[in-house]
């Protein structure tokens, strides 16, 4: 009854014509930048953020939740119909969802990945209604040491599932946490590596950081490689899927969001591998694994699903514990921090309007975007002629317009152009960018935690292990630290 | 190219390690983060560095490095937003990341001269008109303002 009390507060808040606007905004703005590609949702929060200084953060957080699932169900035409992943999150459509599309199925398709993604996505945020209150009622009692081991453990837990390597995934995250050094110390408010600079005493912002990397460096590499993007000249039509279309995929879409909604809450990883995982899950119990790469619909439904349901889940730790699931999480988080709320338990004690308000917006959001995507998907499509070529400029003025609007300073727009160089450079050298950005926000929150913990036990590292659910975090951490270990011991001795 | 990446890296670590002297306080003090930092990042581009040269077994497959043409593309692409940005306070908002747009599309990507300049126009003022109308974000305006 609490809930769905709650629930209505929600709605309440959720359905004022303000709301609604940018509800319906975020949502058409997610689907463009989900159908281009070369910019993701990462990126593009980022740089609505300066718009919204203005704004209730209410509303303001409506619209970039739906940005970020709004981009999970427009990355899929793209990968659909060009074999292009609009975003990173939708590479393992392509795989099937293109197949399907040159046996002259891509209606079919594109209309399976907006049902799987309605689907999934409403249960998942059913999912985060029902765990997020519980959850943040426990983590109440969560001191210092809880809050650096956890911390700890989502760090890990990037490492584990973030890239292709280990070495290049730790790399990162220090990278970020390196980063997140710059500025005055949080604790005994020294000067750290500010090379003398009054700039620098701030710290880097996250922002410049992710415009630099996601939206420079990402202009930089695609522009490398001119993009031959041809559309397949398939009209679509046939967008109801048939009986048997269904019935082959509606297993899938439950397990993608089984997949999808548990990879979304375990902190630090978020919609991009869930859709991994799923497609791998969807060929393992297929009862016809060779069709896969040919045109399988669950290969479609599943990782599309997850995807989606990976999006609420990744809202679970942001609003009970205030750790970010996810890069574009991470963003998030930073962007409720400038509007002056504390991420955290107390969230739901303190701005019930907020919170419930944004948990009413996604069921309203996911219908929205439903009705937009199945019979608009031809208009979305036909958004794909902008070539690259014009969209480049675009981002490139955006970007260096965005990071001059936060502070009216030249010096964060070098700093800008510095990082897209070095995205270049990570992109290049097969680094994943997006821990970096995880790790910058995190940072100061780690160490911060720590000293706190460590002056309460008078500088003693113990507390970390007395305390029960400290413990069984740092237990967490060393199994997801070992896993890889016994798994590269045991690969050698197989050789 | 990962022994370029390891000097930066073991840099970073050595800076880290410079600032060690406020480590040892009552608790510790703000050394000492940045410090294992440090210290944990030159382990592992030694065992990255280590990976590629000596046992030639990269860690995973890195990019192959773009070829003349491409380039050239990226910096001039780099070269005209870079000139962009320093012009950028000086001569204001309008003329610079106009005349940004329209090197890249004419030059760059061949468009006509004047869909490019169309294009660029179009493009120029909707950034204006989001940033500067809409947001209220004070744009350097430059030889606008006299």
């Amino acid at each position: 009854m609490d809930v769905l009390h709650s629930l209505m507060l929600g709605f309440s808040v959720a359905l004022t014509p303000t709301n609604i606007f940018y509800a319906f905004f975020g949502c058409i703005v997610g689907t463009v930048i989900g159908v281009l590609p070369g910019i993701g949702p990462l990126c593009t929060i980022a740089l609505i953020l300066p718009t919204t200084f203005s704004m209730n953060p209410t509303s303001a957080m409506i619209m970039m939740c739906a940005v970020y699932y709004g981009a999970q169900y427009g990355g899929s035409t793209t990968s659909i119909l060009i074999n292009v992943p609009g975003e990173s999150a939708s590479v393992m459509t392509c795989i099937d969802g293109y197949q399907m599309a040159r046996n002259g199925r891509a209606g079919v398709a594109l209309a399976i990945s907006g049902i799987s993604s309605f689907v999934c996505g409403t249960l998942s945020v059913v999912a985060l209604m029902l765990m997020a209150p519980p959850l943040a009622k426990f983590a109440l009692s969560f001191g210092p040491p809880e809050y650096f081991s956890l911390m700890l453990m989502g760090l890990t837990t990037i490492v584990f599932l973030g890239g292709k390597s280990i070495v290049k995934s730790i790399i990162s995250i220090i990278l970020g946490l390196l980063l997140g050094l710059i500025g005055v110390d949080p604790v005994g408010g020294v000067n750290r590596f500010t090379l003398g600079s009054l700039e620098l005493i701030d710290g880097i912002d996250f922002i410049v950081v992710v415009m630099g990397i996601f939206g420079i460096g990402e202009v930089l590499v695609s522009a490398e490689e001119r993009m031959k993007i041809s559309i397949l000249k398939t009209k679509i039509s046939g967008l109801i899927p048939s009986l048997k279309d269904m019935k082959d995929s509606i297993g899938a879409m439950i397990r993608g969001f089984f997949i999808g909604f548990i990879i979304g809450v375990l902190p630090g990883t978020g919609a991009t591998i869930a859709s991994f995982l799923s497609y791998a899950t969807e060929k393992m119990v297929s009862r016809h694994p060779e069709e896969f790469g040919k045109g399988a619909i669950a290969g479609v439904a599943g990782p599309e699903g997850a995807n989606n349901a990976a999006v609420a889940g990744a809202m679970v730790p942001l609003f009970t514990l205030g750790i970010p699931g996810s890069g574009t999480a991470a963003v998030m988080l930073g962007a409720m921090m400038m509007w002056g709320l504390r991420p955290g338990p107390l969230l739901f004690v303190q701005h019930p309007d907020f919170v419930w308000g944004i948990i009413a917006s996604m069921y309203i959001g996911n219908i929205v975007l439903l009705i937009l995507n199945l019979p608009l998907v031809p208009l979305f499509a036909a958004m794909l002629r902008v070539p690259y070529s014009i969209l480049y400029p675009f981002i490139l003025i955006l970007c260096t317009t965005g990071v001059y609007s936060l502070d009216g300073s030249m010096f964060d727009v070098y700093l800008m152009f510095f990082f897209g160089v070095i995205g270049y450079f990570v992109k290049k050298l097969d680094f994943p960018p997006a821990p970096i950005v995880l790790a910058l926000i995190l940072g100061p929150m780690v160490e911060r935690a720590l000293y706190q913990s460590l002056t309460i036990s008078h500088g003693s590292f113990s507390i970390l292990v007395t305390r029960p659910y400290s413990a069984v975090f740092l237990v967490m951490v060393c199994i997801v630290l070992t896993v890889p270990v016994i798994r590269w011991w045991r690969q050698k001795k197989k050789a | 190219m990962a022994g370029i990446l390891l000097l930066i890296l073991s840099v970073a670590a050595i800076v880290g390690s410079g600032d060690l002297i406020y480590k040892v306080e009552f608790s510790p003090g703000a050394g000492f983060f940045p410090f294992w930092l440090g210290v944990s990042l030159l382990i592992l581009s030694l065992m990255l560095l280590l990976k590629n040269t000596v046992l030639k077994s990269p860690v995973t497959e890195e990019n192959p490095l773009p070829g003349r043409e491409a380039l050239l593309r990226i910096l001039s692409i780099l070269g005209s937003l870079l000139v962009g940005i320093l012009l950028f306070e000086r001569i204001g908002f309008l003329i610079t990341m106009f005349s940004v747009v329209a090197f890249l599309l004419i030059y760059l990507e061949k468009y006509r001269w004047y869909s490019g300049i169309l294009i660029s126009l179009a493009m120029v003022f909707a950034v204006y008109g989001i940033f500067k109308i809409w947001l209220n974000v004070p744009l350097p305006l430059g030889l606008f303002h006299g």
